[in-house]
């Protein structure tokens, strides 16, 4: 897991949110202005040119068509004409008694505005009067706005101003919420990338999210455990192996050169003696494994010459009863000499004498294990190879990408050859070196190890 | 008295290890072997003043490297530790209790023989063993001559004479470059392997018949040189 990918997700989807917040609110003031619109046929002011383009004067009297007073009386609109001079009401229809009949320019000037006794009204100026509706009271709210036009402006500007400003402190607010978890998620991502990794654990519990950090530690803690009982167990078998499996070595030996026995017994005594060794190697490997595996192996870092562990490591092959099939060279620049590297000298031997270990189990034919050490401005290189049998191209790509045993739930796993080399890649990491394997099928196989100097 | 009658002390708290040990060494002609099963048992028999004690660390009464510093105030006979505790941090604390060697179990029964002959070697060279033949001479590293098939003799320098000493306490086995510079000039440096190599022909001069191609005194390429003692060629 990526922490800050986290982050930057986490940022663009709170980005997301806030801006189809946004959008939500102005898709429901859109909305809220639709329906509160009048959209009647009938509004005020279209019922009011309608009832002056009706009412008409015949022989003196004001006569309204029988469709339009159906209108009124659906609308409970009362109306009335008032006479332009004498101010009095020259035609009514449905007017209320409590509407007085009789205006001054006062009452006129305060209708248009207002009320008249509490029923909102409108009004149409006519060449002959002023024609009134009035709608029954508490339907309408009339109000009259105004305002300086310099304070209109201030209005305007004051509202963008305050909006922007709304926008820039929500911004604000997120900007700091979000460092705020930032600080407080981050160690405990930290945390669950060490505990995939294998690394001890320990968060601070205290803060909001106290909780989730004792039980990470818990969790932590509780791994840990695991593993630890897991490495003392596998270490405990190879130590329960090695006492009888001291005896069949050390009997089956010592067999070997006794003259009492038959060509065909010494062959047999021979094969005992070493697939017991077999044995003895991958307890070795799987022991020192497992401790490498859960950081249980202290490494004892000293100045190390490389190309004399070399030369220690095959000496000790030379000098184990090897088949006289397998032959050692083993080259270094002189220069390569006096370089050293700083490392754990009991496991790069292992590394080493694994490698060559498995130059002579894969070629029960013989071969030559050659060993060169060179060195580079920065690096130390050891390039072990043979001449043997070498691996298929499907099988090159299966050692290089194999996932490590211990995480591996593949019942598939072909442990059989994959130990060892696996032992050799824990070393050299745990010496922040490379390992390379290179092999074709009847080419031999080769792996380089690469470390960088002290 | 030669190497193989020398007193060894076996400990082990395995009956079985002990019987094996034991009859590996008598099969190698060690006559002298004493054995116990426990740390007590092991000091009590410490009385009879053995030459070497083989001790395992795993012993119910007592761990083998307390067992071994407890033997080192009173004596300084060599001790090689024995143990089915392959861990490596164990190294240290066996050498911090006073070992002269470790061998982690499970071990060949030549291993354990030859660790032991060396170990009394290097421990008690000074009343034997300073003379060797090899295939066309005879060796005398107190003396530092080497005597002819003809009868004549050679003088050797002190580098020769310390080569030839690392050499002959690991014969048959084969001895790195950088094992052989420490040994004489005491530490690593850059061409020391040049110099070795030339030191390697002088003493392939006196000791050889043709030194060119040498029998007694083999080169293993790249790694270094083993000494073949006459009657003892593998």
């Amino acid at each position: 897991m990526n922490i800050q990918r986290f982050f930057k997700r986490y940022v663009h989807s709170s980005v997301k949110l806030f801006c189809f917040f946004i959008l939500v609110n102005v898709v429901l003031f859109v909305i809220l202005a639709m329906v509160s619109v009048d959209r009647r046929d009938v509004n005020p002011t279209r019922l009011l040119s309608r009832i002056s383009n009706d009412l008409q004067q015949t022989n003196g009297q004001y006569v309204l068509p029988n469709g339009t007073d159906a209108l009124l009386e659906q609308e409970q609109v009362w109306c009335m004409l008032i006479d332009n001079t004498t101010g009095s009401v020259v035609w009514s229809y449905r007017l209320p008694a409590d509407v007085p009949i009789q205006y001054t320019y006062g009452d006129v000037a305060e209708m248009t505005r207002w009320y008249i006794e509490d029923y909102p009204v409108f009004v149409l100026n006519r060449d002959d009067g002023l024609l009134v509706i009035g709608y029954p009271k508490d339907s309408y709210w009339k109000s009259s706005a105004y305002k300086p036009t310099s304070s209109v402006k201030i209005d305007i500007a004051g509202m963008a101003t305050v909006f922007l400003l709304n926008i820039v402190i929500v911004l604000l607010l997120f900007v700091f919420n979000n460092r705020k978890i930032e600080r407080s998620i981050k160690p405990i991502l930290v945390g669950i990338e060490d505990i995939s990794a294998g690394k001890k654990t320990q968060l601070a519990e205290r803060g909001e999210l106290s909780e989730i950090n004792a039980q990470l530690n818990h969790v932590a803690e509780a791994l840990q455990r695991r593993d630890a009982a897991r490495a003392n167990w596998i270490s405990g078998v190879s130590h329960d192996i090695r006492t009888p499996l001291s005896m069949v070595l050390g009997y089956s030996s010592s067999l070997e050169e006794s003259d009492a026995l038959t060509a065909g017994a010494r062959r047999k005594v021979v094969e005992i003696r070493q697939q017991a060794e077999k044995i003895k190697w991958l307890i070795e490997d799987l022991n020192l494994a497992s401790r490498l595996e859960y950081d249980m192996q202290p490494l004892r870092i000293c100045d190390i010459y490389l190309t004399e562990l070399v030369r220690q490591v095959v000496c000790e092959f030379l000098d184990s009863n090897l088949d006289d099939l397998y032959l050692f060279e083993v080259e270094s620049s002189p220069q390569c000499e006096t370089e050293f590297i700083r490392g754990d000298e009991a496991l790069l031997k292992r590394a080493l004498a694994n490698l060559i270990q498995n130059s002579i189990t894969h070629n029960p034919e013989g071969c030559t294990v050659s060993i060169l050490v060179s060195y580079s401005k920065a690096a130390i290189t050891i390039v072990v190879a043979d001449n043997g049998v070498g691996v298929s191209s499907e099988r090159l790509k299966e050692l290089r990408e194999k996932s490590h045993y211990t995480e591996s739930t593949d019942d598939r796993l072909d442990l059989r050859h994959g130990l060892g080399l696996i032992l050799v890649r824990q070393i050299v990491e745990a010496h922040q070196g490379t390992m390379e394997i290179e092999s074709e099928a009847q080419k031999g196989y080769k792996t380089t190890l690469t470390f960088s100097k002290a | 008295m030669s190497i193989k009658s020398k007193t060894i002390l076996l400990v082990d708290d395995e009956p079985a290890i002990l019987e094996m040990c034991l009859a590996i060494l008598k099969e190698n002609g060690f006559e002298n072997i004493l054995t116990a099963n426990t740390a007590l048992d092991a000091l009590e028999k410490m009385r009879t003043q053995p030459d070497l004690a083989v001790l395992d660390v795993m012993l119910p009464d007592m761990d083998g490297f307390t067992l071994g510093k407890t033997i080192r105030e009173h004596t300084s006979i060599p001790i090689l530790f024995l143990t089915a505790k392959g861990e490596l941090d164990d190294k240290s604390k066996g050498f911090e209790a006073g070992a002269d060697d470790y061998m982690v179990k499970p071990f060949l029964a030549q291993e354990l023989v030859w660790r032991i002959t060396a170990i009394l070697r290097r421990a008690y060279k000074e009343t034997e063993e300073s003379s060797f033949l090899l295939d066309t001479c005879k060796v005398d590293l107190e003396q530092a001559q080497v005597f002819k098939e003809s009868g004549d003799s050679v003088p050797l320098t002190a580098k020769e004479v310390a080569i030839l000493q690392k050499l002959f306490s690991n014969a048959g086995r084969v001895v790195t470059i950088g094992t052989l510079c420490q040994a004489v000039c005491g530490d690593i440096y850059i061409g020391y392997e040049k110099t070795l190599m030339s030191h390697i022909r002088h003493i392939r001069e006196k000791i050889e018949k043709e030194p060119s191609s040498p029998v007694s005194l083999v080169t293993a390429k790249g790694i270094g040189y083993k000494l073949i003692l006459k009657d003892k060629a593998r």
